[in-house]
């Protein structure tokens, strides 16, 4: 499965702006991060906005800050902005299928398009910032040295 | 977090009942007849226990139940949460992420070294919390047939 440019943008946006609650970030800086223009990325930004998922301030010091809750969104709420996950059948698809080989081959996709949504539905923003936290430590300590919340949990 | 006694059971059904819908007392009864007696460290029922004051009971605020099974179609020791509950008034508070700590502890100090759940795909909250614990897709696949 791949992801439209646009989407895979506004989840990296939102992971740059949740990561950084109280600070305001430019769609500069941000495209600069992913090496895209500002121009695409500021688009996006204007989307999320529009969904509330984003706030933006103009003027000096302004920027781009997250205001979703990072716990409730999911990646499917955010690709959902931009693109369809799978098309569901439509019902003259399921009446009127010509060919019972039409209808298993249907019944087979529509059970990938399912696990797909049930993924994107499950990840939230939260989810995928603890992802990444846990990767960058272990890309920076190996993968078996105790992560921060394991070093804790054995101080207790 | 500690491991169930059996004056826990009423509580473990009502709590069960109040989030599934469906109370089953006889289920939980066998159930910790075969894993929750604490002889087979492999096999593993948890409790949440919010302490009261002095000299009163605790309430059970949640449960995680689990065993630890080895060479289901060739993979090694690997503990299965086959299922995890919180009280719906008590939820947010970090219980859940508690009793899934707990019992990861217990599966690791029993041999396993990978942990695995099989919840229904529709169920967001379920899924969501796992997922939030780090859980990812496993070597796995569920399939199922309807008996004729």
């Amino acid at each position: 499965m791949r992801l439209q440019t646009a989407s895979r943008l506004a989840i990296y946006s939102l992971l740059e702006l949740a990561a950084n609650p109280d600070a305001r970030l430019s769609a500069a800086r941000i495209g600069k991060k992913y090496g895209v223009s500002t121009h695409h990325l500021t688009r996006v930004l204007h989307t999320l906005g529009r969904a509330g998922m984003v706030s933006a301030t103009r003027g000096v010091g302004g920027g781009y800050r997250f205001c979703g809750q990072a716990k409730r969104t999911t990646l499917m709420d955010i690709i959902e902005l931009f693109e369809t996950v799978g098309e569901p059948p439509t019902e003259a698809e399921e009446q009127n299928g010509v060919a019972i080989e039409d209808r298993i081959l249907g019944q087979v996709l529509r059970e990938i398009d399912s696990i797909a949504h049930a993924t994107l539905n499950s990840i939230t923003i939260a989810t995928m910032l603890k992802l990444v936290d846990e990767r960058r430590h272990d890309d920076a300590n190996g993968a078996d040295a105790p992560r921060p919340h394991q070093t804790d949990r054995q101080a207790q | 977090m500690r491991p169930i006694e059996a004056p826990d059971l009423p509580s473990i059904v009502a709590l069960d009942g109040k989030v599934t819908g469906i109370p089953k007392p006889n289920y939980f009864k066998e159930l910790y007849d075969l894993l929750g007696t604490g002889r087979r460290p492999e096999r593993i029922i948890l409790v949440a226990e919010e302490i009261g004051e002095i000299g009163e009971i605790g309430e059970i605020k949640g449960f995680v139940i689990g065993e630890v099974r080895e060479w289901v179609f060739g993979t090694p020791r690997c503990g299965w949460i086959t299922a995890i509950a919180t009280e719906p008034a008590a939820r947010e508070r970090g219980i859940a992420s508690q009793l899934f700590e707990s019992i990861s502890h217990a599966f690791h100090r029993a041999g396993a070294d990978t942990i695995r759940t099989l919840p229904p795909r529709d169920d967001q909250t379920v899924v969501s919390f796992f997922r939030s614990q780090g859980m990812m897709a496993g070597p796995g696949i569920e399939l199922e047939r309807k008996l004729r």
